[in-house]
């Protein structure tokens, strides 16, 4: 499953939340509004969610992977400096630690593993009534997904997710 | 009779075509190559949808219903036999002509009345019906058809506000229609004091046999009176009489038979409108006249409480002297 499509889905089920509180108290009882929106959520975690969150770990996993790869390669490197002693030929190995390969490498997937930790928590807190911050507890926040900041959240994301470096 | 308004009546039965757009975002929820929730959770959703229409008010407004048709059916069958009594009225006039026809126009005004209510009877009989089929019943065919059923282009045909708006309009005019059948038996009555006999038909009363055998049931901590019309106690008219529901003459002759071997040492107290208490039949057989009657109780010979007052329904004013 891609972004996308989980995005997608997400917003379904969140469009169906925002019709059901939109009759709160006009057609439908608080509690069916409630009891309704955890069905749909219970669903909606274990089949959007936790399906697309296990991805998500893989990716994660990778970007570490990765990660600590460049960083051992890192430490190796400094390790021969250091073993070497000074060494004026030794200044071509510093530009090497100087390259996108290395530090700035480093840095990216470290801020990848951190969004993607990110994302994902925001769409936790859609489905899961377990989350400290499940908007369960607060219908309303549904509503957001019909805001320009839900769109650019979601453009960033999507822009992001096909720039993994995975 | 109604206790809603037409207003909340329509907004009760608008319920399951305003949640159309709720209906149809399920649907979209299960449709597709990729369904967002499986057809098992929609189909819970759905359920916990029609739960709240078809609870609250709901269960009351159809209820009542309920009682509206069962009461026109009751006063139009009032009505229908008010009829011979006019035909009475019609044969004490005589050669009263003018009171003749005053009595043939007020006999087609309760047919007609009669036959309104059958009608009326009819069509709140049909709106009900219709409507807990399709929404408000237990499985209704709209709950368990949705995916086909709300977004078929029959839907709007079949039910819209317009559609919503006749029933709650026939649903009124029942009403109405009730409402000039107890005015009119009402005035009736006042005209012809005589002829029409003074009953109300709600919870209808029923004559006592001349010959009864009755028999405290179950045992003499809790003795309930049962009525039978015969020996063999087999024919029974029942033990759970309402109040005033047992009709006696007033010069009519009873022979009371009374059975104790369920509730052993005990008899038949009979208690008349004085509160006096006129006989008890140990295992015996006696007659009485009407006049005697009001409540029957229990009452031990040995042992107590001597008068078992509570344990039973029968001594509860049941009986109506008529003179």
């Amino acid at each position: 499953m891609d972004f996308n499509t989980f995005s997608d889905r997400m917003e379904i089920y969140a469009g169906f939340i925002n019709r059901l509180k939109h009759y709160e108290n006009l057609l439908l009882q608080p509690t069916t509004v409630l009891n309704a929106t955890k069905i749909a959520a219970a669903e909606v975690y274990t089949e959007v969610y936790a399906p697309f969150a296990v991805e998500c770990n893989v990716i994660t996993f990778k970007l570490k992977d990765a990660f600590i790869e460049r960083h051992d390669k890192a430490l190796d490197l400094i390790d021969e400096l250091i073993g070497n002693g000074y060494n004026p030929a030794d200044v071509l190995k510093l530009n090497a630690l100087n390259t996108d390969e290395l530090n700035l490498k480093l840095i990216t997937e470290a801020e990848q593993i951190f969004k993607i930790y990110y994302i994902m928590d925001y769409y936790r807190k859609m489905c899961d009534e377990t989350h400290p911050e499940s908007w369960l507890n607060d219908l309303n926040l549904f509503q957001t997904i019909n805001d320009v900041s839900y769109s650019n959240l979601k453009t960033d994301t999507t822009i992001f997710f096909s720039n993994l470096l995975y | 009779m109604l206790s809603f308004t037409s207003s909340q009546i329509k907004a009760i039965l608008m319920k399951p075509i305003q949640m159309k757009a709720c209906i149809n975002e399920v649907i979209t929820l299960q449709a597709g190559a990729t369904p967002v929730i499986s057809t098992s959770a929609c189909m819970d959703i759905v359920i916990e949808l029609f739960d709240d229409i078809r609870t609250g008010d709901a269960v009351t407004l159809f209820s009542e219903l309920g009682t509206l048709e069962a009461e026109l059916h009751e006063w139009s069958s009032y009505l229908y036999r008010t009829t011979d009594e006019l035909n009475a009225e019609i044969g004490l006039a005589g050669s009263n002509v003018s009171q003749v026809n005053a009595l043939r126009s007020e006999l087609t005004n309760v047919f007609n009345l009669m036959n309104t209510g059958y009608a009326a009877a009819a069509k709140v009989t049909q709106h009900k019906d219709q409507l807990s089929n399709d929404f408000f019943g237990a499985s209704p065919y709209y709950q368990l058809n949705y995916v086909t059923a709300y977004p078929a282009s029959t839907f709007d045909l079949i039910y819209n506000e317009s559609v919503i708006d006749t029933i709650v309009s026939e649903l009124e005019s029942a009403k109405n229609t009730l409402a000039t059948q107890k005015s009119e038996l009402t005035r009736l009555r006042a005209t012809y004091a005589t002829t029409i006999e003074p009953i109300t038909p709600v919870n209808s009363a029923s004559w006592l046999p001349t010959n009864v055998w009755i028999r405290a049931e179950d045992n003499n901590v809790n003795p309930r009176l049962t009525i039978y019309t015969d020996a063999n106690l087999i024919t029974g008219l029942g033990s759970n009489f309402q109040t005033d529901s047992l009709l006696v003459r007033q010069g009519g002759t009873y022979t009371i038979n009374y059975d104790d071997t369920l509730a052993v040492n005990t008899a038949l107290k009979i208690i008349d409108s004085g509160a006096n208490t006129v006989s008890i039949i140990a295992g015996t057989t006696a007659t009485y006249t009407g006049d005697k009657f009001r409540t029957m109780i229990v009452r031990q010979t040995s042992g107590t409480p001597a008068d078992l007052t509570a344990q039973h329904t029968t001594g509860m004013n049941s009986f109506v002297v008529v003179p």
